[in-house]
């Protein structure tokens, strides 16, 4: 990273200028943030001070105009000011929040404090022995201002989820659930790192407080990981990911003629066709070995001689191989002009300086072998050269911090990540020297080093090991990881698609992905879009549309009633249906609807049917199969080994409209012809005359001819195989019709299903049933009851129909006053009933007081137990009354309403 | 047994040709009846009949229906099963409803799945001992009296439902549970389905004579399975042409009657000497079988990988025949199409004209092929020729050398072994002879000759085996070697006539359909 620093001193000027300016604005917002730290008690902030004012030499370096005590903070400041950024805000309003924090994240233990001024010393000598260096990300402030070491702010966690086992889906669920924000200036390393907790809960942060997050999650479930803080190139920093290239994902189904999108290759793709006189004559001995090393087929079959040319071959190939070369040399000229024009075109000035954090994965755990890189922000997991990062200056686990000794110069090329390697890499802390999964050399080098260095060893004695991790356990809701993005969708352009997410149910139609595949002229590529669904209930997962060709093409899993799997519409029309077989009790997995003819394929089937077609006279197209003309229909059927082949059908082929009849037999061993018949159909009176209805090709010359009643016999059973053909495709027609109605009403009326293990969603739908059922039963109530019925019966047409208007006016009056009646008729029977309970009461008590003295303990129990039921009874009755009242008047005016409304009484409110 | 009396009245019949006939016309369908009439009925193609309700006394005739597969005999007033064990392909047997008293005469119906002897006269059931694939057996309504006669169904793996309602022995009320303990393969019995509860309590019933039953099973078993192995061993060692080597040695001393002779003069010194023989010779024959038996599942190997490159070559070859027909076929069918469309007669000329030639090329092309192939298959004949023979000379080569050490062994023995005997002769003889008691063995000593005369006739005969077991070797190889050739050469000549034959044909009726066309058209 060394090699970046005389670029470094331009920007930096810059930066001295707008960092002046910047203090003034922001000194008064100092005064501020002082009386909300005040909170804290006075030993953190005396240790603060100590830390700052080593922060002040090590940032001397930098700023020749050197700030006071705040430092720090001003350069926060200043981003804000700058830009509103999500984060921003955030920040400042957890400040206000303060008083919720837990105490750890607002107070420094005396081991962290301890730590501090450790890691203080550590940057001092350091900055000291380095000066030419940039200052290195080792203590920041939290979301609280409180400054934290970075290794005691990652908190290995692992999160109650399978899904993110695994260091890839857990590295997407970071890059999707939290959202990136570029640093900001992006050469400046942060002075703020947030907590995972705060960044899993705003779902907004940095580069820092993504990795450190992702470190967390992947060391929770087991894997090496570390934050690097380094430099990457532009494109990476600001995630602007419209330069890559999108890899097209798997799809659900396995499937084989899904049109793929052609790649873009630099590499020469036939390699193997380049002319070579020294690889030829290579082959041949290759050949030759062949033939020696293939003992089991000892007895291959030479290829017939072929009399040609060598020396005609030979030149036909040179040129071949002088027509590619040429090629080659123009495209490579081409790219380089290409590659020239990008680069003036994308120059960027700040390359080499842009600040980045990401992720480190170290083999040696959970089966890693090699090292590799995740980036936080895309979740994409790349090779430790990725020409991408351009430098590394730390790198730092929930463990250790290690600083990188040795020179980028080529961006990553060379560098070695063996960091128990002290001349490569100078670690921070003593305990835990090096990485987790050497510990049992860690002992003895940690005492080599004590003995080499003094100082270390003094130190040793004092600072055993890291203090546990400040930030609490990271929690997050299932609701919350279902959601994977903070806004339940987010949409990436790369250089060839646009990829946009969305979670489970988050869309009506159950969208979760779509890519949209750019058109590309130079590969002749016109474009595709390609949707994933979930949670259909019509089993939908993929669906792939191809405009140009106003090509549709659908997926659907296993469950569906028909057993659709695949539905290539073209142009509106269905062309391909594919099934699953094994759904199906007819086999079909196939049905092709050509414009004229319709092809099914079958397999595994007891009669050996996997081929029917159907061909519809041209001239009289239409679209209704009953209207359509069947020229001839075709069965094609698979060996049956059982009979012999002279007597098994390959095909049997119908023309309905020749009244023809033409069966083609299976091949014989050992023959390459195969024998046919043929039969008209007959007329009564041909019966006899079997011979002549029937024309025949037998190509083994010694078979016996056939007797005619065998051919009669044949004949008959053709004719109703015919019969059952027809039956068939008509079938398979409405089938097909029905399929696509089906089809029509899920698509206008989408609906998700719910798994029944899905606790979250499930809970929403029981409660909304326990609601429901009242409700429902209510209304229910309400609007099976006819209640104006009896009163219709009086009148003379008995079925509400044809009321005059005074009779309606009669009967509505009727109503509601027998209602009313019914009203105050209940009431009545509960006011009778609490009188009748308070006199009994009140009997009673009258009677005991009477009596006291001559009861019996028993008695005076019984008494008591009385007393309160009948307490409890009146107090219920008085609450019924008091509610029958209430609800009388409204009920009434419901009712009064709901006549209103009745069509029967229609007349009245004409 | 009932039946019989209202059968009585009526008389008896004979199976002849004429019922045969009408049972055959009876059972054809009615859309072909008419044909099949005048044309008739080829008895060789009945797959099934049905003579029931005939009255017939006794089964005969039915030779020319062999390829029967189902033959209805109920209902008649049979008593004797006789004359269809020749009707192999049998599955499907009813002789229902007759006066039958001991089962016979269907031992070779291996093929058998349903078997129904329901309503006879049946005390015991027997003689079907190698009906392997039965699955339906009905034997209701019968005479049998005893509940062993369960015990003969149990070698039958396959069976599935059993019908045994009738019998005396449902009487016993032990008649469910044993039947159940003891068929456990049984699905129905007595037309109910079983329950697989009253199977369980049932073997616990009897549970020990189960186990009994098992355990013999089980040394039965074992008993055939070495029985097996041996059998083939043997018959590997005779198609290696090494038959009897193991018993060589044995057969040297067993079958020699001049050694039995002598045996007696020295019996404890020649138990020495032999086994000291047998161990040496063991050595030898063990390494000659080794190598014949490696040497022979070479030349296995090497007739499979033949007949593998002959069957791919034949493949690949008609693979791309196939494609020639289907093209040509395809052009055939638009010259159809065009020809009957066309009404210039000397247009036609030309396209009948091209077709024709285009028959011809396409012919040629598929000689042409045949003729790749035959050449190609004749240099591969070629090498496997060489590759076999080669592996039969060093079997044989192996064999020789083998057996030239043996004899050599067999010279060493025999000089030993007439040394010992000498030896033993002369000091008897100088002792006192009268003092031997055995009668045989004084004969023996009386005469020198008669000694020498034996150990000569044993060193022959040793010798004479040693011969044969050579003889055996080389003929045979010889022999493999030979059909082996010819097979091969046979079958490529005769796929080859096959091939011309077909083409040939084909062109001609091509010609054929060209010239129908071309004459329709005017």
């Amino acid at each position: 990273m060394s090699t970046e620093n005389t670029e470094i001193n331009i920007p930096d000027n810059n930066e001295k200028k707008d960092n002046s300016e910047a203090e003034n604005k922001d000194i008064k917002n100092e005064n501020n943030n002082k009386e909300i730290n005040n909170n804290e008690d006075i030993k953190n902030n005396e240790d603060k001070n100590i830390n700052e004012s080593k922060v002040k030499k090590h940032r001397h370096h930098h700023h020749h105009k050197k700030g006071d005590d705040l430092n720090v903070k001003k350069s926060k400041k200043k981003h804000k000011s700058k830009k509103g950024s999500q984060r921003q805000k955030l920040l400042e309003n957890e400040k206000e929040n303060i008083n919720n924090a837990p105490k750890s994240y607002i107070t420094n233990s005396e081991k962290e404090n301890m730590i501090l001024k450790y890691v203080s010393n550590f940057n001092r000598q350091y900055i000291q022995q380095f000066p030419n260096r940039k200052k290195l990300f080792l203590c920041p402030e939290n979301e609280y201002g409180v400054k934290k070491f970075v290794c005691t702010t990652i908190r290995p966690t692992q999160l109650p989820f399978n899904e993110i086992y695994d260091y890839s889906s857990c590295a997407l669920f970071v890059a999707n659930y939290i959202k990136y924000e570029p640093l900001e200036p992006s050469h400046e390393l942060p002075s703020v790192l947030t907590s995972p907790t705060f960044t899993l809960e705003k779902q907004v942060g940095n580069c820092f407080e993504c990795a450190t997050l992702l470190v967390s999650l992947l060391r929770g479930v087991g894997y090496d990981a570390y934050v690097v803080s380094g430099y990457a190139i532009a494109d990476v920093t600001l995630l602007d990911e419209s330069k890559v290239y999108f890899e097209p994902p798997p799809s659900y189904i396995k499937h084989d003629d899904i049109p793929k999108p052609l790649k873009i290759i630099k590499s020469n793709t036939d390699e193997e066709d380049i002319f070579n006189p020294v690889s030829i004559a290579d082959s041949f001995k290759v050949i030759n070995e062949n033939n020696e090393n293939e003992k089991e087929y000892k007895y291959k079959i030479k290829p017939s001689k072929k009399f040609e040319s060598n020396f005609l071959r030979l030149q036909a190939e040179k040129e071949k191989y002088q027509a590619q070369l040429e090629l080659e040399k123009k495209q490579l000229e081409e790219e380089e002009l290409q590659r020239k024009k990008d680069e003036e075109e994308n120059y960027d000035f700040l390359r080499g300086m842009r600040v980045h954090a990401w992720v480190l994965v170290l083999p040696g755990k959970r089966e890693i072998s090699e090292p590799f890189f995740i980036e936080p922000s895309t979740g994409k997991v790349t090779d430790i050269n990725d020409n991408g990062y351009l430098g590394i200056e730390s790198v730092w686990s929930s463990q250790n911090y290690w600083a990188n000794m040795q020179p980028c110069f080529n961006g990553l090329n060379g560098i070695s990540f063996d960091l128990s390697d002290n001349l490569k890499w100078e670690f921070l802390l003593l305990s835990n020297a090096q990485p987790s999964y050497s510990f049992d050399k860690q002992d003895d080098k940690g005492d080599d080093q004590g003995s080499d260095d003094e100082e270390n060893e003094e130190l040793n004695s004092n600072i055993l090991d890291l203090p546990k991790s400040w930030v609490d356990q990271l929690i997050i809701s299932k609701e919350n990881f279902e959601s994977v993005t903070p806004s339940g969708k987010k949409i990436i352009i790369y250089s060839n698609a646009k990829y946009e997410i969305y979670a489970d149910y988050f869309r009506k139609d159950g969208l979760v992905t779509r890519i949209i595949y750019f058109a590309d002229d130079k590969y002749n590529f016109k474009g595709k879009i390609h949707e994933f669904y979930s949670n259909r209930s019509d089993k939908l997962v993929e669906r792939v549309i191809i405009a140009n060709d106003d090509t549709i093409i659908e997926y659907f899993l296993p469950g569906r009633s028909h057993g659709l799997k695949k539905h290539i519409i073209v142009g509106e029309r269905t062309k391909e249906m594919h099934f699953y077989p094994e759904a199906r009790n007819d086999g079909l997995y196939k049905r092709v609807d050509l414009p004229n003819k319709i092809i099914e394929y079958f397999q595994e089937r007891d009669d050996k049917l996997n081929y029917r077609s159907v061909t519809f006279d041209a001239s009289k197209d239409s679209e209704i199969l009953e209207q359509r003309v069947i020229i001839k229909m075709a069965e094609k059927y698979d060996r049956n080994f059982d009979i012999p082949a002279h007597k098994d059908y390959a095909k049997k082929t119908y023309f309905i409209k020749k009244e023809k009849m033409k069966v083609v037999f299976h091949r014989e061993k050992d023959r390459i012809i195969q024998s046919w018949r043929e039969f008209k159909k007959p007329i009564s009176e041909q019966k006899e005359n079997i011979n002549e209805l029937v024309t025949e090709f037998q190509i083994n010359p010694f078979l016996k001819q056939p007797k005619k009643q065998y051919l009669y016999d044949e004949l008959c059973k053709l004719i109703t195989s015919e019969q059952l053909c027809l039956q068939a495709i008509k079938s398979s027609a409405r089938e097909m019709k029905e399929i696509l109605q089906v089809r029509d009403q899920e698509e206008n009326d989408i609906v998700l299903q719910i798994s029944i293990y899905d606790t979250i969603r499930n809970k929403t739908i029981q409660v909304k049933n326990e609601n429901d059922p009242h409700k429902n039963d209510e209304d229910n109530k309400l609007a099976d009851l006819d209640y104006l019925s009896p009163f219709i019966i009086k009148f003379a047409n008995g079925d509400g129909t044809n009321l005059s208007k005074e009779e309606a006016q009669q009967i509505r009056d009727a109503c509601l006053a027998s209602f009313k009646q019914r009203l105050i008729d209940k009431g009545n029977i509960i006011q009778s009933r609490l009188d009748y309970t308070t006199k009994e009461y009140q009997r009673r008590q009258l009677e005991y007081s009477k009596n006291a003295d001559t009861l019996t303990k028993d008695e005076t129990e019984s008494y008591v137990a009385y007393c309160n039921e009948a307490l409890f009874k009146i107090h219920v009755l008085e609450k019924c009354l008091a509610k029958q009242k209430e609800v009388a008047s409204t009920k009434l005016s419901n009712l009064n309403s709901k006549l209103k409304n009745d069509e029967r009484l229609k007349c009245l409110y004409d | 047994m009932i039946t019989f009396v209202s059968y009585a009245s009526v008389d008896p019949v004979v199976i002849s040709e004429e019922l045969i006939n009408t049972a055959i016309n009876e059972q054809i369908t009615p859309e072909i009846a008419e044909i099949a009439k005048k044309e008739g009925i080829d008895p060789e193609e009945v797959k099934s009949i049905r003579l029931d309700y005939k009255n017939i006394l006794k089964i005969n005739n039915l030779w020319s229906l062999k390829n029967l597969t189902k033959l209805q005999l109920d209902n008649n007033i049979i008593e004797k099963i006789e004359n269809i064990n020749f009707l192999v392909n049998l599955t499907w047997l009813d002789l229902s409803f007759n006066n039958i008293t001991v089962i016979e005469g269907i031992n070779e119906l291996v093929n058998l799945t349903d078997l129904s002897l329901f309503n006879n006269r049946i005390s015991k059931i027997e003689n079907m001992d190698d009906l392997t694939k039965l699955t339906v057996f009905s034997i209701g309504n019968n005479n049998l009296s005893s509940l062993e006669n369960i015990l003969y169904l149990t070698r039958f793996e396959n069976l599935r439902v059993l019908n045994a309602a009738g019998n005396k022995i449902c009487n016993d009320k032990n008649y469910k549970s044993y039947i159940l303990a003891n068929l456990k393969n049984l699905k129905y019995l007595d037309y109910r389905l079983i329950n697989q509860e009253e199977v369980e309590k049932s073997r616990a019933l009897y549970l020990d004579d189960l186990i009994a039953l098992e355990e013999e099973e089980k040394i039965m078993k074992s008993k055939k399975e070495k029985q097996e192995q041996r059998r083939k061993l043997e018959q590997l060692f005779e198609e290696a042409h090494i038959k009897n080597i193991d018993m060589l040695f044995n057969d040297m001393f067993e079958q020699d009657p001049d050694f039995h002779k002598l045996n007696i003069l020295a019996p404890e010194k020649i138990q020495d000497l032999n086994e000291d023989y047998r161990a040496k010779f063991d050595i030898i024959i063990i390494e000659m079988k080794d190598f014949i038996l490696k040497k022979h599942s070479e030349v296995q190997e090497e007739k499979e990988l033949i007949t593998k490159a002959i069957e791919d070559a034949k493949a690949e070859t008609d693979s791309k025949g196939i494609k020639l027909v289907n093209d040509l076929e395809h052009r055939k069918k638009v010259f159809i199409r065009t020809v009957m469309n066309m009404k210039d007669i000397k247009e036609v000329d030309e396209a009948v004209k091209s077709m024709k030639h285009d028959v011809d090329e396409t012919a040629n092309q598929l000689m042409a092929l045949e003729m790749t192939i035959v050449e190609q298959f004749e240099e591969i004949l070629r090498d496997y020729e060489k590759n076999l023979q080669e592996l039969f000379n060093s079997m044989l080569e192996c064999g020789q050398t083998n057996m030239a050490r043996i004899r050599e062994l067999e010279n060493n023995y025999f000089e030993r072994y007439t040394e010992c005997i000498m030896s033993t002769y002369d000091r008897i003889h100088k002792s006192d002879m009268d003092s031997i008691e055995n009668e045989e063995l004084r004969e023996l000593l009386s005469d020198k000759e008669i000694i020498l005369n034996s150990l000569n006739a044993t060193h022959d005969f040793h010798l004479l085996k040693f011969d044969q077991q050579e003889d055996g070797l080389s003929s045979g190889c010889n022999k493999e070697f030979e059909d082996e050739i010819q097979r091969t050469h046979t079958e490529e000549i005769q796929r080859n006539r096959k091939r011309v034959i077909e083409i040939v044909t084909y062109v001609e009726r091509l010609y054929y359909e060209i010239e129908q066309a071309e004459d329709s058209v005017f």
